[in-house]
């Protein structure tokens, strides 16, 4: 059998929901996947990629900005998308309006980076103060 | 594996009010507050987390299917959690086995930290 199975990671805020579907699949079924995972209807939940090229890392600033971003059409499918494994996609719910639930609108895709990791020169007096005597590692597991 | 992936939604209890009531899917949190949400079947590829989540009642993280990791950053568990579906998808596999992607060279001592911690 030769189906091919992706992983996507669904990212929205704070928060990275690893997704595995077919290659076959459409963009419905992955965002029923997204919808189940986050207990939401899949009609309130909307996939964007980068316009110019589905990646697998993901560039912060063309994220804000505007334009940047392509919704995925629900009819699509991911392997004539050009979807990659691991590639990257960006969810928006959609927020029902207070007064009146028919007027929402979609959430602003909204993505904070991580923090960075430190520099590898300053990386290296981390490790040798963490070898010295933080807890961390050893949970009780004795290692030969 | 598709077929791995359908089964495991299928078999999925009706969402609950709170996000993520689901008992096949694990919660990570990074030391910096980012979540990431796998497959339980790729979380138990971790013997830490799989310690963690088997024991009856002797970690709190069994109960809610959510782990907290103070000292691995974002970034770092990201690439863990990308490890660990990679591991179950090439364990015991006659395919080919690609190479993973470490990542920059710069990033390789956290993620050996973090990967002798968790036990992948």
């Amino acid at each position: 059998m030769t189906l091919s199975t992706l992983t996507l990671r669904v990212k929205r805020h704070k928060t990275t929901y690893f997704v595995q579907c077919s290659a076959t699949d459409t963009v419905l079924a992955l965002k029923r996947r997204v919808a189940k995972l986050v207990g939401r209807d899949p009609r309130d939940v909307r996939l964007l990629v980068p316009k110019d090229k589905m990646t697998t890392t993901v560039d912060y600033a063309a994220v804000h900005a505007k334009d940047k971003l392509a919704e995925l059409e629900d009819k699509a499918v991911l392997d004539q998308l050009g979807v990659p494994d691991d590639a990257v996609v960006f969810a928006v719910f959609w927020v029902p309006g207070e007064i009146n639930a028919a007027e929402g609108k979609w959430e602003p895709v909204d993505l904070p980076e991580p923090a960075p990791l430190v520099e590898a020169d300053e990386e290296l007096s981390e490790a040798e103060h963490a070898d010295a005597g933080a807890p961390r590692a050893d949970k009780g597991k004795a290692r030969a | 594996m598709a077929e791995t992936a359908t089964a495991a939604s299928a078999s999925n209890a009706a969402p609950g009010a709170t996000p993520l009531d689901l008992t096949d899917h694990v919660r990570l949190v990074s030391a910096d507050g980012f979540e990431f949400v796998i497959d339980r079947k790729c979380a138990m590829a971790s013997g830490t987390i799989k310690a963690m989540l088997s024991s009856p009642a002797r970690f709190a993280e069994s109960q809610h299917n959510v782990v907290e990791f103070k000292d691995i950053k974002a970034v770092i568990l990201e690439k863990v959690c990308q490890y660990l579906y990679y591991k179950v998808r090439f364990t015991n596999s006659s395919t080919e086995i690609p190479e993973f992607p470490l990542g920059p060279p710069h990033q390789l001592l956290e993620l050996l930290m973090a990967a002798d911690f968790l036990d992948c």
